[in-house]
């Protein structure tokens, strides 16, 4: 199996399947431009990934490395919050930190499907939600001034419960 | 807080355990009333056209007719569908924008909104169920304005996806449907009835529907402890223990980009979207971002429409290219203000537009569609009950980019307004016309035979009166997969040869509902199992003249045939349905009223 070489933010190096490091777009398109090729020594750097997060996305894309390629976002396309895989749900228990870097590292990477499933458990954490209980779940400061505060009820209440 | 003025009351709702409305304490009431319906408001479906009687919803007044007999009784409450047969054919449409409506906003198909005399304080419900029972989703009572806050709540009182029911009809014990409702501080008069009926096997029936209540506050029974409800888990309590501890030197959810909190926010359903709204202002920002409202359902929230959360989707909707304001049974001048500025907000850019059943759609909203959305292909204004009239001057802009039409049960239809709106037209594929019932349906059929030749699917059961000479114009619409035209028909004028020249042109027809044309004969029979080789769906419900011999020919020639209605064929015997049912893999439906 063919194998190439990232290395994250803080200096450490992956060796990695080809096939695997490919299901991030940034990668792909790295390879690809810069011609580089597999027995390559010089290692891809990834200047907005520490060692931590990489070992975790490198984690993800291997178990997801025989998915189906997604096809580009269109409204007809159903996006489902609860069809998150008992596998993926697994792999994301991790403390909050952790989560919104692997979104960050999901976006920079360009991969698509641990984007959308590390989303959609940031949204599951905030459905059903209070405004005051998402402020106190992700630790929020409410930077409303009081007049905007109660505008901004007024707007969204139609939606309380009586 | 200021007063509120009477115009700006908006009924509000409540469906969860925590919310004061429900009575969380033993109590019982003095005085029990029961009483059936005295009006029927509105039903989104019913196998009847607008003023009609038979089938009608209007049918649910009083005391049981036929319960405990089962059977199709033309006085009773019919539904119009039922199992997924609709959903095979070609006019069938999956509704956008529910993805992200919570499991308990997922919408029923139907409702049934119906008034009784006396306001009381809920306790329970019997229901008479005379033909495929098991049709009642939801059941939610609107409360008496309040004198004190002028308000009304929809309170949900039964859900059949949380609530027990205490029986469930079987064949074998002709007891009505029975629940127990939950209790409210509140009273009130008004029900409205969720109805699914993809999960049944032939129209539920419904003869009469009981509601049970007391007629005073509930008297509370004093207890050492209150007894907690065990029914329903709050809301919080769910959402605590998904809460997940941080550090606080990590990376926080308000440092993503807004871009990548747009992401997460996609997964949003729109209560949630106006609750984060709330949080910071970055969320605010994001939560409004015009993208997240491309395509926007607000069929699932009709228990929480005013005016107010029209204006919060009108400040939404700017790029709005999938709207759904399908079902809301109040109409208000304010609300139809507010929900003629939110079409409006969006009118460039809309392609699918429903306005189903919204009290609060009048001709002037029609109108204005038909002159400023221009690029609609899909629009649907089933049951637009609150329209008079709807006329469109001569000179009068329409639209011309439809594919999709659905008009069902709308009495007010002429037939000059619909010619127009057709003529206008040519790429339409699927006109849905059912239950019209004032239209001249000759003179649609010639139209349509020259200008919209792409027609695919025909829906016009109970619309008017047809003749079979008119079936001939149809035949230019050589593409058509789907025709019903049940009850069309009058007697003493069916020829064969028409419906032969119409069916040996469109050699696609997969499904051909002729329900209740009396004059049907075996002939017409042999036609269909000579040209109709892909049919898959037939109704003959009511086809008195037809034979056994008839039948078998179809059976035997159209090899696809999935779904074959032949209730109340008085020629059929019940001994040759059994013998066919051994023998053909077609589902054969035969409804006979029971003594």
């Amino acid at each position: 199996m063919p194998t190439i070489k990232l290395q994250s933010s803080d200096g450490e190096i992956f060796d990695t399947d080809v096939q695997i490091a490919k299901c991030s777009g940034t990668i792909k398109t790295m390879l690809e431009d810069l011609g580089m090729d597999e027995g390559d020594d010089e290692a891809v750097p990834l200047p907005n990934v520490n060692s931590a997060i990489l070992r975790k996305v490198l984690q993800w894309a291997t178990y997801h490395k025989d998915d189906p390629i997604p096809v580009e976002d269109d409204d007809s396309k159903e996006k489902r919050t609860d069809d998150i895989s008992s596998w993926d749900a697994d792999f994301l228990k991790v403390d909050q930190g952790t989560l919104f870097e692997l979104i960050l590292a999901a976006n920079y990477l360009d991969i698509k499907g641990l984007l959308d499933v590390t989303c959609k458990t940031v949204a599951n954490m905030i459905k059903g939600k209070t405004p005051e209980e998402i402020r106190k779940t992700f630790n929020i400061k409410n930077d409303f001034t009081p007049s905007e505060e109660e505008q901004v009820r007024k707007e969204n209440e139609w939606c309380e419960e009586k | 807080m200021s007063k509120r003025s009477l115009r700006s009351w908006a009924p509000t709702y409540a469906m969860s355990a925590n919310s004061d409305l429900y009575v969380h304490e033993a109590t019982f009431h003095e005085t029990e009333i029961e009483q059936y319906v005295t009006y029927v408001v509105q039903a989104s479906d019913q196998y009847a056209s607008t003023g009609s009687i038979t089938y009608a919803a209007f049918n649910l007044v009083g005391r049981p007719n036929h319960f405990p007999n089962m059977g199709d009784f033309s006085d009773t409450f019919l539904m119009s569908r039922y199992g997924n047969w609709w959903q095979q054919m070609p006019s069938a449409i999956e509704e956008f924008g529910l993805e992200n409506v919570p499991e308990n906003l997922k919408p029923s198909d139907s409702y049934v909104l119906c008034c009784f005399d006396d306001k009381v304080f809920p306790l329970g419900l019997e229901v008479c169920e005379t033909l495929s029972a098991g049709a009642i989703q939801k059941v939610w009572m609107r409360t008496a304005i309040d004198a004190e806050t002028q308000n009304a709540v929809w309170a949900l009182l039964w859900d059949r996806a949380t609530d027990p029911a205490e029986n469930i009809f079987s064949e074998n014990s002709a007891l009505p449907f029975t629940i127990k409702l939950r209790h409210l501080h509140k009273p009130g008069r008004i029900l409205m009835v969720e109805l699914n009926y993809r999960h049944l096997d032939y129209h539920a029936g419904i003869d009469s529907i009981m509601l049970k209540g007391g007629a005073k506050p509930p008297v509370y029974i004093p207890t050492n402890r209150s007894a907690p409800n065990i029914q329903m888990i709050t809301k919080q309590q769910e959402g605590r223990n998904q809460t997940m501890h941080q550090n606080s030197s990590s990376t926080r959810i308000d440092q993503l980009p807004e871009e990548l909190l747009y992401a997460v926010f996609q997964h949003l359903d729109l209560i949630s979207l106006a609750r984060a709204a709330r949080v910071c202002n970055k969320f605010h920002r994001v939560a409004r971002d015009s993208r997240l409202y491309f395509v926007l359902n607000l069929r699932p929230y009709w228990m929480m429409i005013s005016w107010q959360f029209y204006q919060w989707a009108t400040l939404r909707t700017s790029m709005c290219r999938k709207l759904n304001v399908s079902w809301n049974p109040d109409s208000d001048i304010q609300l139809t203000i507010q929900l003629m500025h939110l079409v409006q907000s969006c009118c460039r850019t809309l392609t699918h537009l429903h306005l189903s059943y919204n009290a609060a759609v009048n001709e002037n909203l029609l109108n204005m569609v038909i002159q400023n959305c221009t690029q609609l292909q899909e629009l649907s204004i089933d049951g637009c009950w609150a329209v008079n009239r709807l006329s469109l001057k001569n000179e009068q802009r329409t639209l011309t980019n439809l594919v999709r039409l659905n008009m069902t049960d709308n009495g007010w239809l002429d037939t000059s307004t619909l010619l127009q709106i057709v003529a206008n037209n040519p790429n339409l594929k699927h006109l849905n016309i059912n239950f019209c019932n004032s239209l001249v349906l000759p003179d649609l059929f010639e139209l349509l035979g020259s200008k919209n030749r792409q027609l695919i699917s025909l829906n016009a059961v109970k619309a008017g009166k047809l003749t079979s000479e008119a079936l001939c114009c149809l035949a230019t619409c050589t593409r058509l997969q789907e025709i019903d035209i049940g009850w069309t028909f009058q007697e003493l004028n069916w020829q064969t040869e028409h419906l032969r020249s119409l069916l040996l042109a469109c050699p696609g027809i997969r499904k051909l509902f002729l329900s209740a044309t009396r004059d049907l004969q075996d002939n017409d029979l042999l036609t269909i199992a000579g040209t109709c080789s892909k049919l898959e769906q037939l109704s003959l419900v009511g086809c008195n003249n037809i034979s056994a011999i008839g039948i078998q020919y179809v059976l035997e020639k159209c090899k696809n045939l999935k779904l074959l209605d032949i209730s109340h064929c008085d020629g059929v015997e019940n001994e040759n349905v059994l013998a066919w049912q051994c023998i053909y893999t077609t589902v054969i439906k035969r409804i006979e009223p029971t003594q």
